[in-house]
């Protein structure tokens, strides 16, 4: 789950980014409005975008506009200081998905990202689940067959992704630029080592590798 | 106890009866002098007629009797003597003869006391004889003094009839007055609208400089409410980062990453604390009364000043000067400009102070700031953009208003050859 950040407070956003690793997601951090306008219209891996309004460069609601004129359907939860009605309603009228007021708990910021991601799938439960997996975003829970799965950050990560990306394939591409962000992976097959320990957690055949073009997780029979 | 001052309504009305009073007594002279002038010439014109009617049909053979006069007396309407062209008292009206004038008189009129009464007495002389007649002069007096209360009374109670009605007057006229002030009795401390100043003309001007002192309140709550409101949103940054590292101190899964956390968050609150001291600083700089100004050892406090800072910097002399400024006031407006180039000043920061008289001027080596940024850098929260170093944007408008409140100014530039300039101007005397 990648997650751009736009936040030009150097401790504000370092917090973020570390809270955010801890509950699963894969952040990238940008301080200025013009990069994040920059990198929005060159990627098109973010998952969700956490927005603060009052950036240097191009303001938030400007990087939200564009964005929306764009034709993109991003999840974007705005951060602000001002907490006005009106500002609240001029954030989500600009499209905004959600909103939250400086000072708020990583624990709800992380909760609603996932709310976001839950309905840009189209899904109203908070669970994923294919055949005997069932992965708890909330709780980073993951089941087999009802029996309790342990799995490192990254693995967990993996699986979240090909659970939402489920019937299409993933390429290498795409899995690394989620997991790693633009901070690029440690080695290059550091994505085989997760996969191949990934595999021998939820079954043989349960991950389907088309050579060259990715992976998906194998059909339910 | 003072006294309380009179109303508008009571001072009109004294005036007024005052006037009025005035104006009665004054009506009453004039009168009495003017009935008094009219009963004389009456009294004349009667004692003429009289004196040419006696010598006309009083002759030598008119027998008098004598015996039967009655005496002078203030009650006596008239009186004659009759006498010859020798002086010889040929008849009487009463007992005692009216005299005639002294010897070689001409005045056909004039008063002679006889028995304490005071007579208006005439004299006309014929071929034969000469007559002198007389009236009492407290009868002409009496008489104009009755005329004139007569016609005195009437006016007097029209005149003072008019003060009730004046009052009735005053009391209308002074209505607008009344309705200006029911209209600011009712005004909530909130309102600070204009009033209407289509007003008399009296009280039209005390509107006017209302509405002034209004405009000039409402700007400055304006200006405090958007100070307040201002720091509010600029505290919500900080202590959100404070409470997002908090959390991530407390919850991490990953050692170093909570240790990590723990040290932003004593960044934190160092930038938290300083940000309220400027606040605070700002404040009381606005609040608070200007003290006189002092008469300051401007190098001394500077080097002080460098020295609690913890900054290297070099302090010319060029020109001393009798400067006057706060000592507390000018040593916090140097602490923030001396800070701000120790945080922007780059690595190695230091600052060049030149004392020139009533200027000093104050420059460090770092990377100045944006040229558009410059006239806005005064302003309260106000920070270039692409800033790394954590900053309120508060230093430099608490340098503007401490300036401002010596009675000096500032101004700030970049140096042609990269650095940031700050030229202070003080009082000196």
């Amino acid at each position: 789950m990648r997650i751009l950040l736009v936040e030009d407070d150097p401790l504000l956003g370092d917090g973020i980014r570390e809270g955010l690793f801890d509950a699963g997601f894969t952040v990238d951090w940008l301080t200025d409005g013009r990069h994040a306008d920059t990198a929005l219209q060159t990627e098109n891996t973010f998952d969700a975008m956490v927005l603060d309004l009052n950036i240097p460069g191009l303001s938030g609601l400007d990087v939200l506009r564009h964005l929306r004129e764009r034709g993109s359907a991003l999840p974007v939860l705005i951060l602000t200081a001002r907490d006005g009605v009106t500002d609240r309603i001029q954030g989500l009228d600009s499209g905004a998905d959600d909103y939250l007021t400086k000072p708020f708990a990583l624990g709800e910021l992380a909760a609603r990202l996932r709310a976001l991601l839950r309905r840009q799938t189209g899904s109203s439960s908070h669970l994923l689940t294919h055949g005997d997996i069932r992965l708890d975003p909330g709780r980073q829970h993951v089941t087999l067959q009802g029996e309790a799965l342990t799995l490192t950050a990254r693995e967990y990560q993996i699986l979240w992704l090909l659970l939402r990306s489920y019937p299409h394939l993933l390429s290498r591409e795409q899995i690394e630029e989620r997991l790693y962000g633009y901070d690029g992976g440690t080695e290059s097959n550091s994505l085989e080592v997760h996969l191949s320990n990934l595999r021998k957690k939820l079954g043989r055949g349960a991950i389907v590798n088309m050579r060259g073009l990715g992976w998906r997780l194998a059909d339910v029979p | 106890m003072r006294k309380q001052p009179l109303s508008l309504l009571q001072r009109a009305a004294l005036l007024v009866g005052m006037g009025i009073f005035v104006v009665w007594v004054g009506m009453m002279v004039m009168l009495y002098l003017q009935v008094a002038h009219e009963v004389d010439e009456l009294h004349y014109a009667q004692l003429t007629d009289f004196g040419h009617l006696l010598l006309t049909h009083l002759d030598e053979e008119s027998q008098l009797p004598n015996h039967a006069t009655p005496a002078l007396s203030s009650h006596t309407t008239l009186a004659f003597a009759l006498y010859d062209k020798h002086g010889q008292l040929l008849a009487q009206s009463h007992r005692i003869a009216l005299p005639l004038p002294a010897a070689g008189s001409t005045r056909r009129f004039y008063d002679q006391t006889i028995g304490g009464i005071v007579w208006r007495c005439a004299v006309f002389t014929d071929a034969q004889r000469r007559v002198v007649v007389a009236q009492p002069a407290s009868l002409r007096q009496a008489l104009a003094a009755e005329i004139a209360i007569d016609l005195l009374t009437p006016i007097g109670m029209t005149l003072f009839l008019l003060l009730p009605l004046a009052i009735i007057a005053l009391w209308l006229g002074l209505r607008p007055l009344r309705q200006f002030d029911t209209e600011l009795d009712a005004r909530s401390p909130s309102n600070l609208a204009p009033l209407a100043t289509h007003l008399p003309a009296e009280i039209a001007p005390i509107a006017v400089r209302l509405n002034h002192l209004f405009a000039r309140i409402e700007q400055t709550l304006a200006r405090e409410k958007r100070f307040t409101g201002d720091a509010a949103h600029e505290l919500r940054t900080p202590i959100a980062a404070l409470q997002v590292q908090l959390e991530v101190a407390g919850t991490s899964p990953r050692p170093q990453a909570r240790e990590r956390a723990l040290g932003k968050m004593q960044q934190g609150i160092d930038r938290l604390g300083r940000l309220v001291t400027q606040l605070l600083a700002l404040a009381r700089l606005d609040d608070n009364e200007a003290l006189p100004l002092q008469r300051i050892d401007v190098p001394a406090l500077v080097k002080q000043v460098l020295g609690e800072v913890d900054v290297p910097g070099t302090v010319t002399l060029i020109n001393t000067a009798n400067w006057q400024a706060e000592p507390d006031i000018l040593g916090l407006l140097l602490r923030n400009l001396f800070e701000n180039s120790k945080r922007y000043g780059g690595a190695a920061a230091r600052l060049v102070v030149q004392i020139d008289g009533a200027q000093i001027i104050i420059r460090d080596f770092g990377a100045g700031v944006p040229s558009e940024w410059l006239p806005r850098l005064g302003e309260r929260f106000a920070r270039p953009p692409g800033q790394t170093q954590s900053g309120s944007g508060l230093g430099l408008s608490i340098v503007a208003r401490a300036a401002e409140r010596m009675g000096g100014s500032v101004r700030w530039e970049n140096a042609a050859d990269g650095g940031f300039v700050v030229i202070l101007t003080l009082q000196s005397a």
